[in-house]
């Protein structure tokens, strides 16, 4: 499957078209762009006022109390992380299996994760309560005191692999980017052409640099694939390496949160790519064959989680511990955490899977984007629902059982970050396109047909 | 029939990689026409060398060997666990080789790619085997106590685990034989039709099923695949998930380890793949697809497999890591169950055979475009394979005597000891030979019946791809259908 042939009369006219309607943006945003990044901007500053209010006030304003420390934000944190896992998966994996149908999603995934990792890292520090404190990991105020990060734990791994992946994230984007940043350098004027020159690192198209672009890229794949994998998984060891809270002591969280994230993050670039279409008017790149290939990729996503899926929880019930059966009854039949777990099984698979079974659904734009969110809302619950509940039961004595509601202040946070994602995305948007431009043409001029008797199948041109 | 390595296979493009573009190779182009692939493909199936008589006679007499052996367990009765344990290891290996290999002709047809095309046969052959692994299944089944009072996935389920296995592992005999079947019908038809009358052509018409290539039998046929396909994966992951479970998992008190069942049915794919590679390499050398297999579909499998392989450590490293880290009093004797002390050398050998020998030969690209890289690494596979059941599946077996009591209680006490490990006895040995050797055995039974390289699939692909000239170069254009 691939994308659909830019109408033309010739390969220029072609590329100009592309030009036109990718730089578009770029160049001159419509209305409906501005607009929509104001109300994200105003959403984003009532969540930094509720950060600052509870920097100010400290973390009492919070729900978070013994022995549920661990709530929305750093839920928001997992979720983020998932999140991220998308760039790789849609771009790293799909180019290094030149799958043709990739082109025009890849950089929409690339630049989701990059701006969903810089969420991620945030929700530790604020949860924090102290931010400036997280600082003394970098500087050695403690050290001189004798006081060290203890470097087996994961929660110290965490930083230094999302770094590194956040790292080889934005490279991975920038090369990608640096043909299309020279288009734009090429068509833009002032101050804006000396930028683009600059970050177009004096691009010209010649075969030499397309062969290092292009080998960059498929090393860069290659590369990222370790750290990619290593990211989530630690993220699991936050949890899966402490004895204490039931539930989380489970070899299969790492691989279980890996494709939990693959799941949500390639729901999400679905959902994007869908708004970003109606906001740019991209219908001649985000077709419904591009869709339609990702609603495949997300049935054998989501099958493949919801079979991690039924082993955590077979094997969490398969000990017969007392503790553990009281933490799974609690989780799944008794209120309010049973209506988050219904919701987050209908939602995360029981509804969207067997809708993408049907061609129609996969083709159809508001299916998509209604499916894809479900998923996301399910999967932000399977992250509190792993969390939160084990937490509560954390003691030994049932005195110290409690429980945890969120605070106006935590829930605007989350919000929060939501905007913030999509604010950052949009501002992307502004200075370079969300949808690589020598990608679709490349996509344009490999495109081809057979003729097999009386019908024409679309063909590609393969060079390995 | 041509042997030559070119004769009828051209590259588009002057001579591929050698054609003076450096890194420029082309997937080879077959030019031969379908009623060629049809003659030939029949005559190398139809074949008879003595070195195939040879392969047939030395593998019956493995075969002949591994009954005898198992006449010989069979007088041990099915009071203990322990005179079977090797028999389970060679279970699981078989399921993990020859059940999973139709998968990788199943997952590749799921995603229309080419190059499967000669390969997918080979894959799907390995069904036969089906037959062998229900009766070496059988005695295991009857060692198994009912889940009643103890602790499994099953939690008291009635019928449970009997029924459920039996099930399972006759299920997927029957999925992969029907699914074998039902891909060969139009090259049944072909013998069918091109054939001298005798026996195998009058099997040929009768399972054929009149199939004359009509849209509306295409059509049916094509859906037929796709249900297979799908049934045959999930029952695959099912079986594989409570074989795991029950014969090894639930046999050591105290082992709670919730990868395991998905850790081993990715084994399984990893062994598929690599017995269906070393299938088509003998196929090639040995009888007369030269051809048709050709170094794509050794290229491109050999990326899945060096995929496959980097997964398998990474599942293993998550198992690893949390019990290393936990260190609880169960968990560190299970380590040194595993991996330290009693089946260290197993350890040793399925870690080096199955992640270091695959990630270090395929990450090169040289390798990988070779075909005896891919072999060899596929072979490595195989035995790693082999000594990983036996580390897992012998150790449980062994834990199923030593804690014979945790079999009949809900909450038994964890696992403490640390047991010497169970060499195999000359019974087993030859169970381990007979059952090999009949699995390949059948695959070459069934070889000559049905073509081992698919003649519709490899016509129609020729159907998909031609060459054309793009800037001073030819390059392959492929279709791909809806």
């Amino acid at each position: 499957m691939q994308d659909r042939a830019i109408a033309g009369q010739n390969t220029q006219e072609v590329d100009r078209k592309i030009n036109q309607d990718l730089l578009g943006n770029v160049l001159a945003a419509p209305m409906r762009f501005w607009l929509l990044l104001g109300f994200l901007a105003l959403v984003v500053a009532m969540a930094g006022g509720a950060v600052g209010y509870m920097v100010n006030q400290g973390l009492g304003v919070t729900g978070l109390h013994r022995p549920v420390m661990w709530g929305f934000m750093i839920t928001n944190f997992v979720f983020w992380v998932g999140i991220s896992h998308a760039g790789v998966m849609l771009s790293a994996i799909l180019r290094l299996s030149q799958a043709e149908w990739r082109r025009p999603a890849t950089r929409a995934a690339e630049v989701v994760t990059v701006f969903a990792l810089m969420t991620a890292i945030m929700m530790p520090i604020i949860h924090s309560g102290r931010p400036w404190r997280t600082l003394y990991w970098a500087f050695p105020y403690d050290f001189s005191r004798g006081i060290w990060p203890n470097v087996r734990s994961p929660l110290v791994w965490d930083p230094a692999a999302i770094t590194t992946y956040l790292t080889s994230s934005i490279l991975f984007v920038y090369v990608a980017l640096i043909p299309d940043l020279a288009v734009a350098r090429d068509r833009s004027t002032g101050i804006r052409k000396a930028i683009y020159s600059v970050v177009a690192m004096g691009w010209r198209g010649y075969p030499r640099q397309w062969r290092l672009q292009i080998i960059a890229g498929f090393l860069l794949s290659a590369l990222i694939l370790p750290v990619f994998v290593s990211v989530h998984s630690i993220v699991s060891w936050d949890f899966a390496v402490a004895q204490s809270v039931e539930g989380w002591h489970s070899t299969i969280f790492a691989p279980y949160f890996v494709i939990g994230a693959v799941l949500s993050g390639v729901s999400a670039v679905v959902t994007v790519m869908i708004i970003l279409r109606y906001l740019f008017k991209w219908h001649d790149y985000i077709t419904s064959d591009t869709i339609d290939s990702l609603g495949r990729l997300l049935v054998v996503v989501a099958l493949a989680w919801f079979y991690f899926f039924a082993l955590e929880i077979l094997f969490g019930l398969y000990t017969l511990e007392n503790s553990e059966l009281a933490l799974r009854k609690m989780q799944m039949f008794e209120p309010p955490y049973s209506y988050l777990f219904i919701t987050f099984l209908l939602t995360a698979f029981v509804i969207p899977v067997p809708l993408w079974l049907f061609r129609s659904v996969r083709r159809s734009f508001l299916w998509m984007t209604i499916t894809t969110i479900l998923v996301n809302i399910g999967m932000w619950l399977e992250r509190f629902l792993i969390i939160v509940p084990g937490m509560a039961r954390k003691g030994d004595l049932t005195f110290n059982w409690s429980t945890y509601h969120p605070s106006i202040i935590e829930i605007l946070i989350v919000i929060g970050t939501f905007a913030l994602v999509g604010m950052l995305i949009l501002l992307f948007s502004k200075v370079a396109p969300l949808i690589p431009i020598y990608d679709v043409k490349e996509g344009q001029i490999l495109r081809d047909k057979i003729t097999i008797g009386k019908v024409d199948v679309p063909a590609v041109k393969r060079e390995e | 029939m041509n042997n030559g390595t070119h004769g009828h296979v051209g590259r588009a493009g002057a001579a591929g990689h050698d054609n003076g573009h450096a890194g420029h190779y082309m997937p080879q182009v077959l030019t031969k026409t379908p009623p060629e692939i049809s003659r030939e493909i029949l005559a190398a199936t139809r074949k008879v060398t003595p070195r195939y008589k040879l392969a047939l006679a030395v593998t019956g007499g493995l075969l002949v060997l591994g009954i005898i052996g198992f006449a010989i367990r069979l007088s041990d009765g099915f009071e203990k666990f322990t005179p079977w344990a090797y028999t389970m290891a060679t279970f699981a290996f078989i399921l993990a080789t020859a059940g999973a290999a139709p998968i990788v002709s199943v997952g590749q047809r799921m995603i229309r790619s080419h190059w499967r095309r000669p390969l997918g046969r080979a894959a799907e052959l390995f069904a036969v085997a089906g037959i062998l692994s229900t009766l070496l299944f059988i005695p295991l089944l009857l060692i198994l106590p009912s889940a009643d009072n103890r602790r499994s996935i099953w939690f008291e389920f009635p019928g449970a685990p009997h029924v459920y296995q039996i099930l399972g592992v006759v299920g997927l005999a029957v999925l992969g034989l029907a699914l074998l079947w039902v891909a060969a019908i139009p090259d049944l038809a072909a013998r069918r039709d091109l054939d001298q009358p005798g026996a195998a052509q009058r099997w040929a018409s009768r399972l054929s099923m009149n199939f004359r290539g009509t849209p509306r039998q295409w059509s049916v046929l094509r859906a037929g695949l796709r249900i297979l396909g799908a049934l045959y994966f999930m029952f695959y992951i099912w079986i594989v998930t409570i074989v795991a479970a029950d014969f090894a998992h639930a046999l050591i008190p105290g082992y709670k380890d919730a990868i395991f069942p998905a850790h081993q049915a990715l084994n399984g794919l990893q062994c598929g793949l690599a017995a269906t590679l070393v299938a088509a390499f003998l196929l090639k050398k040995f009888g007369g697809y030269n051809d048709f297999l050709t170094v794509d579909q050794f290229w491109s499998a050999s990326k899945i497999l060096l995929a496959l392989s980097l997964l398998w450590a990474y599942f293993w490293a998550s198992a690893f890591m949390i019990y290393w880290y936990g260190r609880q009093p169960q968990e560190s004797v299970i380590l040194r169950i595993f991996y330290a002390e009693s089946y260290r050398v197993p350890f040793l050998i399925s870690f080096f055979m199955l992640f270091l020998v695959p990630f270090l030969g395929l990450m090169w690209n040289n390798v990988r475009k070779s075909i005896l890289g891919p072999v060899i690494v596929s072979c490595s596979i195989l035995i790693g394979s082999f000594f990983d059941k036996v580390r897992v599946y012998v150790a449980a077996f062994q834990q199923g005597d030593v804690r014979a009591d945790a079999l009949h209680e809900l909450h038994p006490p964890a696992i403490s000891e640390v047991t010497p490990p169970l060499l195999p006895h000359a019974p087993d040995l030859m169970i381990i030979a007979g059952a090999i050797g009949g699995v390949i055995f059948l695959y070459l039974l069934a070889a000559k019946f049905i073509p081992p390289v698919s003649i519709w699939e490899v016509s129609e692909g020729t159907l998909y791809r031609k060459t054309v000239k793009f800037l001073k170069r030819s390059i392959m254009v492929m279709g791909k259908p809806e």
